[in-house]
C-alpha cells in the first residue's frame, strides 16, 4: 500500500513537472490561434521528453551521476561551459516567468497587482526550499496540481464537436491567412515549453536526491511513462478549451487570465477557483524545479557538493547559488518586464539549446562501461536518435525564425 | 590578425545581443513604404479586434456570474493595456506620403477602442452588471466598426 502511494505521488509529481507557466501560456495561445492544429507538437514532445527522462533517470540510477555531471565529462569543460551559460540563463529566465506566473494567478483571485505578490512568492519559495524535505516539496505541489484536471472537466463540459477537433489535430496544416514562419515559431515554442531542459536536469538530479538505484527502475519508469503522458493530456485539454472558446471568434489568449477564462465559461466560479489553485500549484512546483535546476547545473559543472540530501554547511555554495538566483529572479520580475512575452521568448530559445542537453544523455546511456546491462536498447536508441536529429534542426531554425517573425 | 579578430569578436557579440534584444522586444523601425504602413495598420486593427473579442467573452462570463469580479477586472486591465499600446504604437508611426487616408481611417477607431476599454475597466472594477451590459453592447458596435475599417484598409 505504501509503495502504491509512493508510486502515485511520483506520477503526480511528473504530471506537475510537465505543466508550468510556459506550457500554460503557450497551450492557451496556440489553441486560440490555431485550434488543434498544433496538437501534434504536444504528442511529439511527450514521446521525446519521456524517452530522454527515462534515459536520464536510468543513467542517474545506475551511475549515481546526474545529467550536467555527464555533460561536462562528455562534451569537455569549454563546450559544457557554453551549455551551462545557455541552460543557466534560460532556466533563470523561466524562473522569473514562473515566479511572475504564481503572482499572476494570485492576482486573478485578489485583483492586487502581481508585482506586489512577487516578493511574497519569493519568500514562500525560499521557505519551501529551505525547510521542506525534497519528497515533501515534490508531493505537496504534485497533489495540489491535481486541481489542473479542471481543464479536462471543462473540455468535456463545453461539449465540443470531438470529431472536428480530432480531424483538426490529425490533419495539421497552416491555416489560411497565417504566415508559415509564425506557425513554425509557435510549433517550436510549444516544443520548447514541453521539452524544457530543466525538466531533465531536475528529473535526473531528483533521482540522485531520492537515492534511486537499479531496483527503482519500475518506480522511475512508471513516473515517466504515466506521468508525462498525463501531463500531455492536461496540455491538450488546455488547447481544447482555448480552441473551443477563443478560436471561433478570433480572440487572442496571451495571459494567465485568458488561460483560465474558458474554465469560467464552462464551469463557472467553482471551476475558476479550481483553475486558480491548479495554476498556483503548477507554477509554484515549476518555480521550485527551475530554481533547484539552476543550483544543480552550476554545482554539478564545478563539482561542488549539491542537493537537499547534503547538509547545508556541506553544500553551502549550492545553497548560496539558490539564494542569489532567487533574489535576482524576484528583482527582474519586479522590473515590470512583460512576464508573458518573457515566457514565450524563454521557451522558444530553450528549444535552441535542447540538443546540448540530450546528446550527452544519449551517449552515456549507450556506454557499456558505465551502464553495463542497463545500456540503451534498439528502441530507445532509435527514438533517441530521431529526436536528436529533430532537435538539431529545430535548434538551427530557431534564431532565423525569431528574426523573421519578430518573436511571433 | 589575431588582435583584429580579438576586437571583432566582442563587437559581433554586442551587435548580436542588440539585434536579439530588439527582436525580443518587438522593436521595429518606422515604416517607410506604403505596403509596410498598410500591413502595420492591418496588424494593429487585427490585434485590437482579437483583444476586443476576448474581452467580450470575459464580460459575458461576468454578467452571467460565472467568473470572479477580480478575475474580470484583471482580464480587462490587461486587455486595456494591449489596446492602448496598439493605438499609441500606430498613431506615433510616421506615415509615408500618400497614406494619409489609411491613417485617417485607422487612428480614430483605435483611439475609440482605447477609450471604450477604459470605460469597460471602470465598469468591471465597479462590478455593476447593468453598466457591464451597456459596455458589452458598445464592444459589439466597436467590433463592427473595426471590421469595416479593416475591410477598407485591406482594399
Amino acid at each position: 500500500m505504501k509503495k502504491l502511494l509512493s508510486l502515485t505521488l511520483g506520477i503526480l509529481t511528473a504530471v506537475g513537472a510537465f505543466i508550468d507557466i510556459g506550457d500554460l501560456v503557450t497551450d492557451a495561445l496556440v489553441g486560440a490561434r490555431y485550434g488543434m492544429n498544433l496538437a501534434w507538437v504536444t504528442v511529439l514532445a511527450v514521446i521525446g521528453i519521456a524517452t530522454y527522462a527515462e534515459m536520464a533517470g536510468r543513467v542517474a540510477a545506475v551511475t549515481g551521476r546526474p545529467v550536467f555531471d555527464l555533460v561536462r565529462e562528455r562534451l569537455g569543460a569549454r563546450v559544457a561551459l557554453v551549455d551551462l551559460a545557455a541552460s543557466f540563463g534560460l532556466t533563470g529566465l523561466l524562473l522569473v516567468a514562473e515566479l511572475a506566473g504564481v503572482a499572476l494567478a494570485i492576482e486573478l483571485a485578489t485583483s492586487v497587482s502581481y508585482l506586489a505578490w512577487i516578493p511574497l512568492v519569493a519568500v514562500l519559495v525560499f521557505v519551501l526550499v529551505w525547510r521542506v524535505p525534497f519528497k515533501g516539496m515534490e508531493r505537496t505541489y504534485g497533489v495540489l496540481g491535481l486541481a489542473m484536471l479542471v481543464f479536462v472537466w471543462a473540455a468535456v463540459a463545453l461539449g465540443p464537436d470531438w470529431g472536428a477537433l480530432l480531424r483538426d489535430a490529425a490533419t495539421p496544416n497552416v491555416p489560411t491567412g497565417e504566415p508559415v514562419p509564425t506557425y513554425f515559431f509557435y510549433a517550436i515554442a510549444l516544443l520548447g515549453a514541453q521539452m524544457t531542459p530543466y525538466e531533465v536536469f531536475f528529473f535526473s538530479s531528483g533521482a540522485v536526491e531520492h537515492g534511486w538505484t537499479a531496483e527503482n527502475f519500475l518506480e522511475m519508469r512508471m513516473n515517466v511513462l504515466i506521468g508525462f503522458p498525463l501531463g500531455g493530456l492536461l496540455a491538450l485539454a488546455i488547447q481544447v478549451v482555448s480552441a473551443v472558446v477563443f478560436h471561433p471568434v478570433g480572440a487572442e489568449a496571451e495571459s494567465v487570465a485568458m488561460t483560465a477564462l474558458p474554465v469560467s465559461v464552462a464551469l463557472g466560479q467553482v471551476g475558476l477557483a479550481l483553475a486558480i489553485v491548479g495554476i498556483v500549484a503548477a507554477t509554484i512546483g515549476a518555480t521550485l524545479e527551475t530554481l533547484m535546476s539552476t543550483g544543480y547545473t552550476i554545482a554539478q559543472y564545478f563539482g561542488w557538493p549539491w542537493g537537499k540530501f547534503e547538509k547545508r554547511e556541506q553544500a553551502s555554495r549550492f545553497n548560496l547559488v539558490l539564494i542569489l538566483v532567487l533574489l535576482a529572479a524576484a528583482g527582474v520580475g519586479l522590473t515590470t518586464l512583460d512576464p508573458i512575452r518573457l515566457t514565450i521568448f524563454a521557451v522558444f530559445l530553450g528549444a535552441a539549446t535542447l540538443p546540448f542537453t540530450y546528446l550527452p544523455v544519449l551517449v552515456v546511456a549507450n556506454d557499456v562501461r558505465a551502464m553495463g546491462e542497463h545500456r540503451n536498447g534498439r528502441l530507445a536508441n532509435g527514438i533517441g536518435s530521431f529526436y536528436l536529429v529533430l532537435l538539431t534542426v529545430v535548434s538551427l531554425a530557431a534564431v532565423p525564425l525569431l528574426v523573421v517573425t519578430t518573436a511571433g | 590578425m589575431r588582435v583584429d579578430g580579438g576586437r571583432a569578436g566582442p563587437r559581433r557579440v554586442v551587435l548580436l545581443t542588440v539585434a536579439l534584444s530588439l527582436v525580443a522586444t518587438a522593436c521595429v523601425g518606422p515604416a517607410l513604404r506604403d505596403d509596410d504602413y498598410r500591413r502595420k495598420a492591418v496588424a494593429s486593427l487585427e490585434q485590437v479586434a482579437a483583444t476586443v473579442a476576448g474581452v467580450k467573452i470575459a464580460l459575458d462570463a461576468s454578467i452571467d456570474d460565472r467568473s470572479f469580479p477580480t478575475a474580470t477586472a484583471v482580464n480587462v486591465r490587461r486587455h486595456e493595456d494591449t489596446v492602448a499600446w496598439a493605438h499609441t504604437a500606430f498613431a506615433t508611426r510616421q506615415p509615408p506620403p500618400g497614406t494619409d487616408r489609411i491613417r485617417a481611417a485607422v487612428v480614430p477607431v483605435l483611439a475609440e477602442a482605447s477609450s471604450i476599454m477604459a470605460d469597460v475597466r471602470i465598469a468591471a472594477n465597479r462590478t455593476d452588471r447593468e453598466e457591464l451590459r451597456e459596455q458589452r453592447r458598445r464592444l459589439d458596435e466597436l467590433t463592427g466598426r473595426l471590421e469595416r475599417v479593416l475591410g477598407e484598409v485591406r482594399g
